[in-house]
């Protein structure tokens, strides 16, 4: 939903000023960029294509009504719908190289130029005749080329953004300072990034801009150093390519959509296995040795440790886990309870859905899944924190909680990894709110977690309904796998996803609905395919 | 390799309907659902357009009044001041310019007893068409098919209104036919506009009715009467021949014409909103040879031996 409305501003803010200030502009030659149209083929990129072509329909017809408007209503809209088709289909560009994707959005938006002159010719729209196309198309096509690069790079800077919202409750998603992107592109260097200078410096707007810094590759899993060349020179997608950001990451690159943010990981305590300070707000220390892949499960190399951020993470956690991972931990830290005896959260367990259970309700009644009894470590998972604002605690909860505590055996939860976003049924604000307050922040102990669930392991949750819950839940396929884990290995991409990679289920039922939110209705919003090139899709 | 059924089904859907739409609105385009949707469309965008060009204008204007000047190689911060003083003296320039052109569009009104409402262009067409937006609409009393001009002379018509905001259909667009009177000798013709062109405001394509017409270079062109004044109303200045075509074999007298109006930087506009109460005729036009023609004239001496010492030809006035 928050990709939906970082859509719709996106196209506002480009329709507005295509119309009132780049058509103005008396530029050298007939034509002039079309914003809308970029902005269409750049969210495209990063949209299914059935989402990519509703964005597209609606992208048109909002400027074939907008004053002035067009000849006749529905022009804009059908060229823009099929564009944006296009571009959907070519989504899979993202994942495999930044040059890819910059010439596939340069084509998309030179066909876009030339299916409105197309269109206009074949309907005999009288404004657009041989003449006048032989005049406006070129330039057109030209600025568009140029520009599309930026459009696309802000765009997808600003869908990510979005989607970092969603995670975090906060508007922290700024990766790294333009400077860095740069230098992190100029280091992957290729012709690309110098003619992305050049544009800029055509443009006058380098700076504006944040320069190259689309070229920016995987982050963080090497730390500060450039992307390493790759091996395999001979391949076209070589495993090292400099992609987007916004890819999703393949194995070993240690970062899952948008990478460890210098922010968590600064605020991350265990980086040189240093105790936390005590009374400082933020997450607590963890382990982890790199984030995994989507659907890889590759864990980091060891030696990758020393360098690697502060979090042991092994098989990370998706949404919608069920497992109160580091958001519920980090709340509980804030409100100084000491868990020590911290129950892991075992994979099978999610039933959570990122709601929130109803205030009051004991932690047990609130899990609808089987958090407890599917999955080996499958002690409880939630633990009622009693200074969060939103309720969620009684005097139930709290013995049960304290009950708990006190079981033997419990104690050794290793966790590690981490919970993602609507992990636990405490969203991202109100742990903030609690950990805002900053009441007895104490230091917590390293909470360990082998292996946390992933999203759409196990439950299908509580919308299928009709069966009783543990009937709901389906094992998760084993997720530790020490299969080939050396990043950029010698071993192809392909082999790699054979040997580490199983493919899992979908779950959900898809809707009309969800295709424009993105994501299918009760379930994992996205199927990762094993050998084929939508593994780690942009979700 | 993603593609599902769903995704087809979407897609055949959304290119159903704007075929739909498209053929919906070529059979009645001032009326029906798809009038309608024009018409919220004009509400909303056309607000939004308002607001945003208030803020973004004096940019656009910047731009095309200094566009073509760039300092050289200098220090960043000296190059910041220089831009910093020259916006500011652009502004004092911007709000003198309307000041002028708000004036001159003033006394061309009052030479032809035009009641006029005063407008600004916010926003300008896409692609093909040559469109504008300007920020008056129903409230201030524009109905379709006022005409619009300002101290040049002629811009276009209004097609479509608002309740703040109208749009106007230029003079140089390709779909604009505009009826005109040739200054002096009456001749009756119509001006057709180039559409979009490279050079951005392209010459308009006059014919005259009479095959024998006397066309000569600096003949001055206004609008001729229309019933109930509606496209165009009588007298409005429309500009001067620059070139006459070869007329072999076609029926019409054909001639290019230069639109007095600067159809790049379009700023202060105004409505027509009452027509005079008889035909201005040729009151309106500017003291015409002595102004614009003589550049005209002396550049194109194409049909006798006396080349350039005759500034003010034939078309006196």
């Amino acid at each position: 939903m928050r990709r939906a409305a970082a859509s719709v501003v996106l196209l506002a803010v480009a329709l507005t000023a295509q119309l009132t200030v780049v058509n103005r502009l008396s530029l050298p030659g007939a034509g002039a960029p079309d914003l809308v149209l970029l902005t269409v083929v750049a969210l495209g990129m990063c949209s299914r294509p059935a989402t990519a072509a509703v964005i597209g329909f609606c992208a048109g017809l909002c400027l074939d009504i907008a004053p002035p408007g067009s000849y006749l209503i529905g022009e804009y809209a059908l060229v823009f719908c099929l564009v944006g088709y296009l571009c959907g289909r070519m989504r899979g560009l993202l994942i495999q190289s930044a040059t890819l994707t910059i010439a596939g959005a340069m084509a998309a938006a030179a066909a876009g130029e030339a299916l409105v002159a197309l269109l206009g010719l074949a309907i005999s729209d009288p404004q657009v005749s041989w003449t006048a196309v032989q005049q406006v198309l070129p330039s057109a096509i030209v600025y568009d080329v140029v520009v599309s690069p930026f459009v696309l790079y802000l765009v997808m800077r600003a869908v990510r953004w979005a989607d970092s919202l969603g995670r975090d409750g906060v508007a922290a998603g700024q990766p790294a300072d333009g400077s860095a992107l740069l230098a992190r592109s100029l280091g992957a260097g290729g012709a690309l990034s110098g003619a992305a200078l050049s544009g800029a410096t055509v443009l006058g707007g380098a700076g504006l801009l944040g320069g190259a810094g689309w070229l920016a590759g995987p982050v963080g899993s090497r730390g500060s150093g450039g992307p390493r060349p790759s091996r395999g020179r001979g391949k076209v997608h070589t495993p090292r390519t400099p992609r987007l950001r916004d890819a999703a990451g393949r194995s070993g690159d240690g970062w899952v959509g948008g990478g460890p943010r210098p922010r968590l990981a600064a605020s991350a305590g265990l980086r040189s296995g240093r105790p936390p300070v005590a009374g400082r707000p933020g997450r607590p220390p963890r382990l982890r040795p790199g984030a995994g892949t989507p659907g890889s499960a590759h864990a980091r190399p060891p030696r990758a440790l020393p360098r690697s951020p502060a979090n042991l993470r092994i098989g990370a956690g998706r949404r919608r886990d069920g497992s109160l991972g580091r958001a519920l931990g980090s709340a509980a830290s804030a409100g100084g309870s000491a868990l020590r005896g911290r129950p892991g959260s075992g994979p099978p367990g999610s039933a959570f859905r990122g709601r929130r259970p109803a205030a009051g309700r004991p932690a047990a009644a609130a899990r609808p899944g089987s958090a407890g009894r599917a999955g080996s470590y499958g002690a409880p998972r939630f633990r009622p924190n009693t200074r969060l604002p939103g309720g969620s605690s009684n005097d139930a909860t709290l013995r049960s909680a304290a009950l708990r505590r006190q079981l033997p055996g419990r104690r050794a939860n290793l966790r590690l990894g981490t919970g993602r976003r609507h992990d636990g049924i405490v969203g991202g604000s109100a742990l903030r709110r609690g950990a805002l307050t900053g009441r007895g922040l104490g230091a917590r102990p390293v909470s360990l977690r082998l292996g946390s669930g992933r999203r759409g392991d196990g439950a299908v949750g509580g919308l299928s309904g009709g069966r009783p819950p543990w009937a709901r839940t389906r094992r998760a396929a084993p997720r530790f796998r020490s299969g080939p884990v050396s990043g950029h290995s010698l071993l192809g991409k392909r082999a790699r996803l054979r040997a580490g990679k199983r493919a899992r289920f979908g779950s959900g039922r898809s809707s009309f609905l969800a295709t424009w939110t993105g994501g299918k209705l009760g379930g994992r919003s996205t199927v990762w395919r094993i050998g084929s090139k939508r593994t780690g899709g942009f979700r | 390799m993603h593609d599902t059924r769903r995704t087809r089904v979407v897609l055949a859907v959304l290119l159903v309907l704007a075929l739909a739409l498209i053929t919906l609105d070529y059979r009645d385009g001032s009326s029906g659902p798809v009038h309608n949707l024009r018409q919220a469309g004009g509400a909303v965008f056309g607000t939004a357009e308002s607001v945003v060009s208030a803020v973004t204008g004096p940019f656009v204007d910047f731009f095309n009044h200094s566009s073509g000047s760039g300092s050289g190689s200098q220090v960043a911060s000296l190059q910041r001041q220089v831009i910093q003083l020259r916006t500011e003296l652009s502004q004092e320039q911007l709000s003198k310019a309307q000041y002028r052109q708000l004036s001159s569009m003033l006394q061309l009104a009052g030479r032809g007893r035009y009641r006029i409402m005063a407008a600004t262009v916010i926003a300008m067409g896409q692609g093909y068409s040559q469109t504008v937006t300007i920020d008056a609409g129903t409230a201030d009393g524009i109905k379709t098919g006022d005409t619009v001009l300002n101290g040049q002379g002629l811009i276009g018509t209004v097609t479509a209104v608002n309740a703040q905001t109208c749009s106007v259909l230029l003079a140089t667009d390709a779909t604009s036919v505009v009826g005109v009177t040739l200054a002096t000798s009456g001749q009756i013709g119509w001006v057709t506009g180039p559409g979009r062109t490279g050079s951005g405001s392209g010459l308009l394509k006059l014919q005259v009715l009479d095959e024998n017409a006397d066309l000569s270079v600096g003949q001055q062109l206004v609008t001729s009467a229309s019933i109930h004044d509606r496209p165009y109303v009588p007298g409005v200045p429309v500009g001067v021949i620059k070139k006459v075509e070869n007329r072999g074999g076609s029926l019409t007298a054909l001639a290019l014409v230069q639109p007095y109006v600067d159809f790049t930087s379009l700023g202060v506009v105004g409505i027509v909103v009452a027509p005079p109460s008889h035909n201005p005729k040729f009151s309106v036009l500017p003291p015409a040879p002595h102004v614009k023609p003589v550049p005209t004239v002396t550049v194109t001496v194409t049909p006798g031996a006396s080349a350039s010492p005759s500034p003010t030809p034939s078309g006196g006035g």
